[in-house]
Order: structure tokens, then C-alpha cells, then sequence
């Protein structure tokens, strides 16, 4: 009971919740980046899954999931609706778990097409990984915004000047 | 047994396929739907068995480029050192398809090229795909 509390502490703190944020905010600006220059790499590692049945969808969620990643990446790193994008984070690694859990059922050895095109081989590693990242969204999901975001800082701004 | 001056002597017998240095040419989409069509040409996917299952060009026989050895005698079983080989893998991330190039011409297969594209490129031009263990050589 005592550890239990301990810990709601630490996860609860500011600067935890900043560290976590800005970690978050980072995955998904690096993450989204090599897939906006090169959707193509990115349509080619999504047809390896086998998931979406038509090219055109294929091509479709290549050239717009990148975007969410970076406006994800930005929103968190600036501070900004930081609850709102960690429920659409925790969304997209759930995603990710689910079709990453498919692949390896079906016994594919594709690449994961996690960061850049190429890269790791999906595997219990980058599994691991992306249950770990949603353990960090969640976090961010179930606890107010940190006294450092943009959106705590400018609404602190505010009542000062009232 | 050979005759060499006039002494016998023994020489080594080698009756596996000749060794080649053959450097795969590239292939392109458009140019391999042509040499589809015509019938002259043999898809060989050099991705796992599972991958290759979940979905290929039609028609194209399973080669897994990393377990060459166990696949390669049901593949020579039904296809001739003469025959052209289009070889191709995932996409071009993918290096399987140059891994296995090199493995077929090593067994003798001179008439090699490579769709670097893959089968990502093929499905993402909108060509017909095939399900399935097809021509696949770990099933025969």
C-alpha cells in the first residue's frame, strides 16, 4: 500500500509527467519523419503486413498516419491539448500492438516500419516497446496536464493578468 | 580415368552445375508484365514461406532465399537452367531477392534478373495478387 502510493507519487509529479511527455513527444516527431519523406518506403512496409486489402488504402493511410504521428510529436513536445493527444496516442499504440500481435501470429518476417523505412524485423522486442510506450501515453492520459506545458504555462499567464 | 601422356590418371569428377559469374539484370513492373504475358519468364519469390502464403505474384514459385539448400532440389525438380528467372522479394528494402539471385546462379541458372520492386510494388500497382502456398516448392 505504501509502495503503491510511492509510486503514484513519482508518476504523478511534474517533472515526471514533463519527462514522459517530452520522451513521447520525441518518438513520435523521429518516428514520423522518415515516413513524410518517404511514403513510399512506408506504403511498401504496410503491403508487408498483408492487413489492408486495397493499394489505394494502403496509399491512403501511408501518406496521412505519418502526419498524426507529427502533429502527435509536436503537441506533445510544445504541451498543447496534451490529454486529448495522449488518448489518440494511446489509440495508435494499441494499433500498432494489435497489427504488430497479427503479424507475428501469421508467422510473418517483415520489417516493423516503426522509425524510417528498413530497419528492425518485427519481433517481441519492438512488441515490448510499443507496450511500453503505451504504459507512457496512459500515464499522460490519466493525469493533468505538467506545470511546464504550454497550455499550464499560457493559462498560469492568464490569471496573473486578471 | 583420362589419358595424359600416356599414363592414366584420375580427374576429379564434377558433375554439379557450371559456376557462373552472371550479374542479374535489373527488371522493371512494366517490363515484367510483358514477359508474364508472354509466358517467358519464372516467378521466383525469395521471401520466408509464411510471408510468401499471405500473399504473391501469381503464379511465382517459393524459393526462400535463407533456406536455399532445403527448398532448391524441388525447385530444380521443375524448372530448367535455360529458363529465364525473375527473381523478387518483399520490395526494395528487401535484399532476399539478391541474396537468392546469387545462390541460383552459383547453382547455374545464367538467365537471372531481379524486380527490385517486389511484391509491395506489384500490389501497390493495383495487379492481382494470389493467396496461398501456390507454386510454393517447401509444399511439394
Amino acid at each position: 500500500m505504501q509502495h503503491e502510493n510511492k509510486l503514484r507519487e513519482i508518476l504523478a509529479h511534474p517533472k515526471t509527467l514533463f519527462s514522459v511527455r517530452l520522451l513521447l513527444g520525441i518518438v513520435f516527431f523521429v518516428s514520423s519523419f522518415g515516413k513524410i519523406l518517404d511514403p513510399q518506403s512506408f506504403a511498401e512496409n504496410l503491403v508487408a503486413y498483408q492487413l489492408i486489402p486495397s493499394p489505394q488504402w494502403v496509399m491512403y493511410v501511408a501518406a496521412t498516419l505519418p502526419w498524426v504521428e507529427w502533429f502527435c510529436g509536436v503537441f506533445l513536445l510544445l504541451g498543447v491539448f496534451t490529454r486529448s493527444v495522449a488518448i489518440l496516442s494511446s489509440g495508435l499504440f494499441v494499433t500498432f500492438i494489435a497489427v504488430m500481435s497479427t503479424a507475428l501470429f501469421r508467422g510473418l518476417n517483415i520489417h516493423c516500419g516503426c522509425f524510417a523505412s528498413g530497419g528492425e524485423m518485427i519481433g517481441p522486442l519492438s512488441l515490448m516497446r510499443n507496450f511500453f510506450f503505451l504504459a507512457l501515453s496512459s500515464i499522460l492520459m490519466l493525469s493533468d496536464p505538467d506545470s511546464y506545458a504550454l497550455q499550464q504555462v499560457l493559462s498560469r499567464k492568464r490569471r496573473s493578468e486578471k | 580415368m583420362k589419358q595424359v601422356d600416356g599414363h592414366s590418371i584420375f580427374v576429379p569428377i564434377d558433375d554439379s552445375p557450371p559456376k557462373t559469374s552472371v550479374t542479374p539484370e535489373r527488371v522493371e513492373l512494366g517490363e515484367l508484365k510483358t514477359l508474364i504475358s508472354s509466358g517467358g519468364v519464372v516467378l521466383v519469390d525469395g521471401r520466408a514461406v509464411k510471408d510468401f502464403e499471405a500473399g504473391h505474384i501469381p503464379g511465382a514459385y517459393n524459393l526462400p532465399a535463407l533456406e536455399m539448400e532445403t527448398f532448391f532440389p524441388q525447385f530444380a525438380a521443375q524448372v530448367t537452367h535455360d529458363q529465364l528467372l525473375a527473381v523478387y522479394c518483399g520490395g526494395h528494402d528487401c535484399s532476399l531477392a539478391q541474396i537468392l539471385a546469387g545462390s541460383l546462379a552459383k547453382k547455374g541458372f545464367k538467365r537471372l534478373k531481379i524486380y527490385f520492386g517486389g511484391y509491395s510494388e506489384w500490389f501497390l500497382g493495383g495487379n492481382p495478387v494470389e493467396r496461398g502456398s501456390g507454386k510454393n516448392a517447401a509444399r511439394k
